[in-house]
């Protein structure tokens, strides 16, 4: 049994004029100690489908629809309020994308780490105390700067304070929010080196959410492409790197530069990503996608397991029509 | 941060000064001659230069308001009153005392009453305790004092006899003007916590703290509610210190003698002493009312806080440079 599985997850916002599809019956696993890359693009239904996770998603408008997310076997779906506070922070927590905002600017630091101390276990205030400092040093922060407030933090130690208390109950499962989105990229290379330290150290599974193909080869063992809230495809890092199927993914790999071959323009992917409120009847992707045929607009395409392990959601690929 | 308190304390001489000046020379320049009004009709020339004598009105421009501030700054002396001929200073100190009590009570009520229900209306916003305090805000805000007075008179003095119409004869005398006083401070308080709470508890470090797993309730205690009541400080000081001033309908109403019906009286009978005096204190309350706000800007905000103090951290930030802290 996987740590956590997501089985047939749907959210939606239910805006007065509109519904907005989310999040489409997704599908995941994430095994104790590994790391699940979740990848898209902006407006996928990547952070949905993590705020869903932890049960934080803004209700109304979100609501989820259908699906149960198991950890550990309990959906936490089901579960009432309370003793999803237990999990939360303690079992699964998260970190946010950004660390200009996510921490409470009238707090110092010390005192907001603390906290998930206090919540989570018996500690007396100083114990507490003198564990947040520890959750400091970790992170590569002085522990004399405890007592300082947010605004005193450049951007990269926020995100550090962030990680610390994300990190401070030493979480099975851990949710990271493009941790580096809103970091310069000398500072993204240390914070995710701090994590993968972390998560080796504490053997913490951890759903990683980006957009960046890189940061996805650099700590994932297992990758999850989503487009307009469904999964497209779905593999270890080694089959979906190696062997990218579906037109998407391979676009998005298209969309990079490389530094071994020497090409006048990168190739995106034209067009933009269907309205989230009004998707295309068949395959979500037709619109922008090179290989469609007549079929693609029509039908929407079954989630094939192509080689263990490895899914891919495309009409042209397995089943009747192989190529 | 004691070096930022004495530097707007200091601040505020120069301030009062400009108002002291600027009160004197417009009522000094405003048309009606005193000596007449004091005189009356039916005087001689020399009662009348007898009496600008007296005043010291005869003098030039320059000589009174000199006289008029020495006075003010040597021994609070801020001359009698034409009519009465009580000093202004001891009738303004026993009335500030009255307006001051009824200030104090209504926005301590003003704060207790209002906090809680604009919480209340933002953590159920759509709810019917949400409805009902808002409507009851809008309501009560939109109602003048002027109306609701007398229709609190009639109900509570004359129908039912609890308290006593006008006047101030003990406690009880006190409940009215304070009630009318505090429903419209009431209603802008719940209104403006109800907005900041709203705004707050949709902050990414409010989901920040949910995802730590806290409940409910103490999100809002522990990291909203601080966050949303720095414009509920602006709102509560600036209309404490209007009260202090003298709530001028209230007063009236209920005939209190407090500060409002004391600079009434003075406009009505161009006293001047008394207009300039009041003047003076509203002013003074307000500069120190602002004062007292901004310090407890910094006890909320510690990011104000550090603006203040912004010199010494500079320092303490260079020496951390020189340790070779690279985390700085």
């Amino acid at each position: 049994m996987s740590l956590l599985e997501i089985k047939n997850l749907t959210v939606e916002y239910v805006l007065r004029k509109s519904v907005v599809h989310a999040v489409n019956n997704i599908s995941l696993n994430v095994d104790a100690g590994k790391t699940l890359g979740l990848v898209g693009e902006t407006g996928a239904g990547k952070t949905t489908t993590a705020l869903s996770i932890m049960g934080l998603l803004p209700h109304p408008p979100a609501k989820v629809q259908s699906g149960e997310i198991l950890f550990e076997g309990q959906d936490l779906l089901k579960m009432k309020e309370h003793d999803l506070e237990n999990i939360r922070g303690n079992k699964i927590s998260m970190i946010f994308q950004d660390p200009m905002t996510a921490l409470n600017p009238v707090l110092t630091v010390g005192e907001q780490i603390a906290e998930t101390f206090h919540l989570h276990g018996n500690y007396s205030r100083a114990e507490a105390e003198k564990e947040s400092l520890k959750m400091l040093e970790m992170v590569g922060i002085r522990p004399e700067r405890s007592t300082e407030y947010p605004h005193q933090f450049s951007g990269g130690m926020k995100q550090r304070v962030v990680i610390a208390m994300a990190l401070a109950c030493k979480p099975q499962l851990l949710i990271a929010d493009e941790p580096t989105t809103a970091l310069d990229v000398t500072i993204q290379a240390q914070v995710l080196e701090l994590m993968n330290d972390l998560k080796v150290t504490f053997n913490t599974a951890m759903l990683l959410i980006t957009h960046d193909l890189g940061i996805v080869a650099e700590t994932c063992d297992d990758v999850a492409i989503i487009y307009a809230g469904q999964l497209v495809e779905y593999g270890s890092i080694e089959q979906i790197f190696d062997n990218p199927l579906h037109p998407y993914t391979i676009g998005l790999f298209g969309s990079i530069p490389s530094l071994d071959e020497d090409v006048e323009r990168l190739k995106p992917i034209p067009g933009l990503m269907p309205d989230p409120a009004n998707l295309p009847v068949g395959c979500k992707f037709c619109t922008r996608c090179s290989r469609a045929v007549k079929q693609c607009e029509e039908a929407e395409p079954e989630y094939l397991e192509v080689e263990p392990g490895h899914f891919v959601r495309c009409n042209r690929i397995g089943g009747t029509d192989n190529g | 941060m004691a070096k930022y308190v004495l530097k707007r304390i200091l601040l505020l001489i120069p301030v009062l000064l400009g108002v002291l000046i600027v009160v004197f020379t417009i009522t000094y320049l405003t048309p009606g001659d005193p000596v007449v009004t004091i005189l009356g009709t039916g005087y001689t020339p020399e009662k009348y230069v007898a009496k600008a004598a007296e005043l010291g009105l005869d003098k030039s421009y320059l000589e009174q308001l000199w006289n008029y501030i020495w006075h003010i700054f040597t021994r609070l002396d801020f001359g009698k009153s034409y009519i009465t001929n009580v000093p202004v200073a001891t009738e303004l100190a026993t009335r500030v005392v009255v307006t001051a009590k009824i200030a104090i009570i209504t926005i301590i009520i003003d704060v207790l009453v209002g906090v809680p229900c604009g919480i209340i209306a933002s953590t159920k916003q759509y709810s019917a305790w949400d409805y009902g305090f808002t409507s009851f805000a809008l309501l009560s805000s939109a109602i003048p004092s002027f109306v609701i007075a007398p229709v609190f008179q009639v109900i509570f003095c004359v129908k039912l006899r609890w308290f006593p119409l006008a006047g101030l004869a003990g406690v009880s005398s006190y409940v009215l003007p304070i009630a009318v006083n505090a429903l419209g401070g009431i209603a802008l308080i719940t209104r403006m916590t109800r907005s900041s709470m709203l705004e707050t508890i949709r902050q990414d470090y409010i989901r920040t703290a949910k995802a730590k797993g806290m409940g409910r309730r103490e999100v809002v205690r522990k990291h909203a509610l601080k966050n949303a009541l720095i414009p509920v400080i602006t709102v509560t000081g600036s209309s404490f210190a209007l009260m202090m001033g003298g709530a001028l309908v209230v007063e009236m109403i209920f005939t209190i003698p407090g500060l409002g019906t004391y600079l009434y009286n003075g406009i009505t009978n161009r006293d001047y002493p008394i207009i300039n005096g009041s003047v003076i204190l509203a002013a003074t309350i307000v500069c120190i009312m602002s004062i007292v706000v901004d310090i407890t800007y910094t006890v909320v905000d510690p990011r104000l806080k550090t603006q203040f103090v912004s010199k010494k951290s500079g320092n303490r930030r260079k020496k951390l440079a020189q340790a070779g802290d690279g985390h700085v």
